[in-house]
């Protein structure tokens, strides 16, 4: 299981600041994510980037299955 | 003089911002010129419909590291200037200091200049996000609408 990490605008989204999600892919994560969620979720994570084990990853094949942590970043916002 | 330049503060904070205590601690004899920002809460916003009465800060459980790497590479870029940034947490109030970037040097040019680089580095970089909440109780995320 890899723990999913939500951030700001998207753990409100999702309802919760973290949960443990089995997905292969990352594209497969995303589908699940937003089978849980519901469309505030996905109209969010479609702003977000999402750091498996603390390195940025966008390809929706890329492998996670193995991954300890994907952390789901909305747009920074700091100043 | 060929020396790279320095961070001497770089932090987040859960409480109020000293700006003064920046501008302390970047002067040595060496320094001719401090260059300061000072970042404050706003009451309305591009994001928001009506008026912003509060902030919350939130931040990466990373972002204390990520501040100090973002004022690393730009104190690289400037040669023996010496940085100070901090970033508030938290609830902040309208009027409220947010960020203070203080960059101290022995002419006034590259102070002014490296003081806008770390600004400018924070802002695109620290994974912090902002929650605006609007007198009427509502409220908006910062970017994530």
């Amino acid at each position: 299981m890899t723990q999913v990490r939500y951030f700001a605008a998207a753990a409100e989204a999702a309802g919760t600041p973290s949960e443990a999600i089995h997905a292969g892919t990352l594209g497969d994560l995303r589908a699940r994510m937003i089978a849980a969620h519901g469309p505030d979720l996905e109209r969010v994570l479609a702003r977000c980037a999402v750091l498996v084990d603390g390195r940025r990853v966008d390809d929706p094949e890329a492998p996670i299955a193995d991954a300890d942590v994907v952390d789901i970043l909305p747009p920074f916002a700091g100043g | 003089m060929a020396e790279p330049g320095l961070v001497v503060l770089a932090e987040l904070r859960d409480e109020a911002l000293d700006v003064g205590a920046h501008l302390d601690v970047v002067l040595t004899s060496a320094v001719g010129a401090v260059a300061s920002f000072v970042g404050t809460v706003r009451d309305h916003s591009p994001d928001a419909a009506g008026e912003v009465v509060e902030l919350e800060y939130s931040a990466h459980p990373d972002a204390t590291s990520a501040l100090t790497a973002i004022a690393h590479r730009v104190a690289e870029r400037f040669e023996g200037v010496r940085l100070a940034v901090s970033h508030r947490t938290g609830t902040l109030r309208v009027g409220d200091v947010a960020i203070v970037v203080a960059a101290a040097d022995a002419h006034r040019d590259m102070a002014f200049e490296a003081c806008r680089a770390l600004v400018e580095a924070v802002k695109a970089e620290l994974p912090v996000w902002k929650k605006q909440v609007l007198a009427d109780g509502s409220h908006t995320w910062v970017g994530s609408a």
